[in-house]
């Protein structure tokens, strides 16, 4: 992954917790470096070995870390850092997310390491709305559950999640997320 | 080519394109894409184009249908101020495809909106798929992100890097005062064995008294090593130039040497040049400890045989000085090729099999290339294992005549004294001793200016160029080395030799000093006799005058302290005058009390920046005077205050000194 989701993760850690947390996160981690530059590729190990610790240091389930790394990614990350991007994207939280994939499309003619997920939205499935997932990485479906909520946040709009549904698949990770929008 | 409808081509341009403006021969506006009519509105149609937009490429085009026919082709960069929105194209003749009139095709110009109007709402629908602009703008968000990540990075590290120099000099500090505090009491331990070894003892005590000794020697030299070792350059500074006999030296180091040879059965020669009738300009201290090192390494590997120093001029370009040659050979077991570059290095006591026997400390090596480096040469070794070594080095010397080192060292049998000519800047904050080395200064045959702060010194330098500047380093506001740096920087003043005046110069300080751009150190009190050795390398040496009033005398301190030394007043008193004395002397008596009770009142309170500044004015006064117990015991206070260490100064024993010294004084300026 690149190193802009670790420096979140990290930059999650000491706002919310201090400094000195975040070095214990970063000891029990075990990844050497304490600086990460965002667009430089890092190993997805790294990534997956800094949130398992932070879980462990505070003491919570890996899941619920992946989730309030989402909103935290959301809020102070991408709003911040890609706000032109994030307002080019959509005007709300469908819009965006429908519109993800002709985005990270386009990130990938950049950035030729970049594999990003995809998103393929039905706004008129039975229950409602229906937001299917799928990346080559896993794990991290309770991280896209973060993000949803952020992005509805950012987008002053409201969600509740009504369930979550893993596929199988060969490889990877494929999850649908059955959304009601307020 | 198949032909299309107008309503087919226009579908088709709308696929590739989202900014289209269809123009007629008149140049109105006769159709217009989604997005230019979500942002004029439908009511652009049938406006002129140059209406809508404003252009600013290609250079002349104004919209009309006659301008537009002569830009075909080229880059059309428009906006409309008012809707904030701007396009980037191309221009092209629908008469090719049997329509009438110019169309004008291209997509949202993305730089100039997120520039002029960052909140234009466009979204990725709003631009064609093979459009590289939103790519663009990831890509220099990512770059932006990147910079500001290396920034972060550079300041992190920055901050780390100070922090470890600081920590680095605490430690360096903390280790240099340990090493000072070890080497006391050890000096006394090795003086009490010395002293014990001179008794009667058995055999087996007095091995084991002779094998203490020789460890608290060895722990000594490496205490001493470490304190040269954290001053990079040696203690050097405190080696000025000095003039020397070379035969006086180099029989020095075969006497000290000769005992040991003797008892190894060892011959102990001196080749080349029989005698050097002319002394020498140059730093004896060094050269004597590094061939007392050399003669005595090579006695100790040598079991048979002799050792032999050779010294020797060689032909030197520079006509002022002279080449000579130093080496020590010895015949013993010769070192290996592949050890000889690790000699040198410090504990280097395994390199070979020879030194791994050897009980020295491995540093005399390091410490003789550190002493020949400081002077201007180069240790060097040639051998060959089992036929012994040669260590050698050459130094550039400058050779005076008898005149010129009577006149450096004042020893003439005349008594003749020695004049120095030039201008000179005196800065001292202290107006007692500003007067005072003034005086000393032109009776030696200077014109001297005085400033009394480092900034009066820049401005006085600002308007003449003088041949020396002698800068105080204590001094209130502006230190001395600030003033000498910002004096470097003049460009009147970039060679003026500028030395620094002080009363204690540690190593620390002499580094400092050196940076800021100085080039030599005098030490306080001044003493008028030294001064032509002490001052001749800036300045020329003038001949002499005949003072039988002036001859070297010892006014410095020494172990006991005298808590009056007369002389320095009554040598004063004959520099310049009785009644300047009398008037300086009344200055400080009166200045004292003051002093000493802001002294008192400041160790009551635990202000050690006040105690320090009172106790090296205190300090310097009492050394101007004479009073070298008191001015010892303030020197003292000076640096525990200023290093913050506890404070060990009797003040009791301290005030009686003072006041003994000062009785001392006022009986013998009231006797003159």
């Amino acid at each position: 992954m690149y190193g802009v989701v670790n420096k979140s993760l990290k930059e999650m850690m000491i706002n919310q917790f201090g400094d000195e947390r975040w070095q214990k996160v970063l000891k029990q981690s075990g990844v050497a470096a304490d600086s990460f530059l965002s667009m430089r590729a890092y190993d997805d190990d790294v990534t997956y070995k800094l949130a398992q610790a932070a879980a462990d240091e505070l003491q919570i389930d890996l899941d619920d870390a992946l989730r309030a790394f989402g909103v935290h990614w959301v809020e102070h990350t991408a709003a911040k850092e890609y706000s032109a991007l994030m307002r080019a994207t959509g005007a709300d939280m469908l819009g965006f997310l429908e519109n993800l994939n002709s985005l990270h499309d386009r990130i990938s003619s950049t950035f030729l390491d970049y594999r990003p997920p995809s998103f393929i939205v039905d706004r008129d499935c039975a229950s409602g709305v229906s937001i299917q997932y799928a990346s080559e990485r896993i794990g991290l479906t309770p991280f896209v559950e973060g993000l949803l909520n952020g992005l509805a946040s950012w987008f002053g709009e409201s969600i509740t999640i009504l369930d979550i549904r893993p596929e199988a698949v060969d490889a990877g990770e494929k999850s649908t997320f059955l959304i009601s929008m307020q | 080519m198949e032909s299309t409808s107008g309503s087919e081509f226009w579908d088709r341009l709308l696929e590739l394109y989202t900014v289209v403006c269809q123009i007629d021969t008149e140049g109105r506006v006769t159709a217009i894409s989604p997005l230019v009519e979500r942002v004029f509105g439908s009511g652009a149609i049938g406006s002129s184009l140059g209406d809508l937009f404003e252009f600013k490429r290609p250079a002349g085009f104004d919209g009309t249908y006659r301008a537009g026919a002569e830009s075909l082709g080229e880059l059309v960069l428009g906006y409309n101020e008012e809707k904030e929105f701007a396009l980037r194209g191309q221009l092209h003749d629908y008469s090719t495809f049997g329509l009438d009139g110019l169309c004008l095709i291209g997509v949202p110009w993305l730089w100039w909106m997120q520039e002029k109007n960052p909140e234009h709402g466009l979204s990725f629908s709003d631009f064609p798929i093979l459009d590289i602009q939103m790519d663009q703008l990831f890509f220099a968000s990512a770059q932006q992100t990147m910079v500001a990540d290396l920034e972060d990075l550079n300041a992190q590290l920055q901050l780390a890097q100070q922090q470890l120099e600081a920590e680095g000099e605490r430690r360096q500090r903390f280790f240099g005062h340990v090493s000072h505090e070890m080497r006391t009491p050890l000096n006394g331990v090795i003086s009490a064995l010395t002293l014990i070894k001179d008794g009667q003892f058995d055999e087996r005590t007095t091995k084991f008294i002779g094998l203490a000794a020789q460890s608290a020697n060895r722990l000594l030299e490496i205490i001493n090593f470490s304190l040269d070792t954290i001053n990079p350059q040696l203690d050097t500074v405190n080696e000025s130039s000095e003039s020397f006999s070379m035969d006086s030296l180099i029989d020095d180091c075969l006497a000290i040497t000769q005992a040991r040879a003797l008892e190894k059965g060892l011959r102990l020669e001196r080749v080349g040049e029989k005698s050097f009738p002319k002394k020498f300009m140059g730093q004896p201290r060094l050269l004597k400890q590094v061939l007392i090192n050399l003669i005595g390494n090579a006695t100790k590997f040598t079991d048979d045989g002799k050792v032999v120093l050779s010294v020797a001029s060689i032909d030197s370009a520079d006509s002022d000085k002279r080449c000579i040659e130093f080496s020590v050979a010895d015949q013993g077991p010769g070192i290996p090729e592949d050890a000889q570059s690790k000699i040198f290095e410090p504990f280097a006591t395994g390199v070979t099999p020879q030194t791994q026997k050897s009980k020295g400390t491995g540093l005399g090596l390091n410490i003789a290339k550190r002493c020949v480096e400081s002077m201007g040469g180069v240790l060097s070794v040639t051998s060959k294992e089992g036929e012994g070594a040669v260590f050698g080095f050459r130094l550039r010397l400058t050779e005076v005549s008898d005149r010129e080192n009577q006149l450096l060292t004042g020893d003439t049998d005349t008594e003749a004294v020695a004049t120095l000519s030039g201008n000179i800047l005196l800065v001292d904050d202290d107006e007692e001793n500003l007067l005072l080395n003034a005086q000393v200064l032109s009776s030696i045959g200077l014109k001297v200016e005085t400033a009394t702060s480092g900034q009066a010194a820049i401005e006085q330098a600002k308007n003449e160029v003088f041949n020396l500047i002698l800068m105080d380093l204590d001094m209130p506001q502006m230190n001395g080395l600030e003033a000498a740096r910002a004096i470097r920087d003049l460009p009147a003043s970039k060679t003026t030799p500028i030395v620094a005046l002080t009363a204690h110069a540690d190593v620390d300080m002499k580094q400092r000093a050196l940076a800021s751009g100085m080039q030599g150190f005098l030490e306080k009190p001044m003493l008028r006799d030294r001064l032509p050795s002490q001052l001749g390398e800036w300045l020329e040496l003038q001949a002499a005058n005949t003072d039988s009033s002036f001859k070297s005398g010892d006014q410095g301190t020494n172990s006991r302290d005298p808590v009056f030394l007369s002389a320095i007043v009554e040598r004063m008193q004959r520099d310049v005058g009785a009644d300047v004395v009398d008037a300086l002397v009344s200055k400080f008596l009166s200045e004292s009390v003051g002093r000493w009770d802001t002294l008192q009142t400041a160790l009551m309170n635990g202000d050690l920046p006040v105690v320090s500044r009172e106790a090296h004015t205190l300090g310097s006064s009492c050394f101007t005077f004479g009073l070298q117990r008191a001015g010892n015991q303030f020197r003292q206070l000076e640096s525990e205050a200023r290093d913050e260490r506890e404070l060990t100064v009797n003040m009791e024993a301290l005030a009686e000194d003072l006041g003994e010294g000062i009785t001392g004084l006022e009986q013998l300026v009231q006797g003159s």
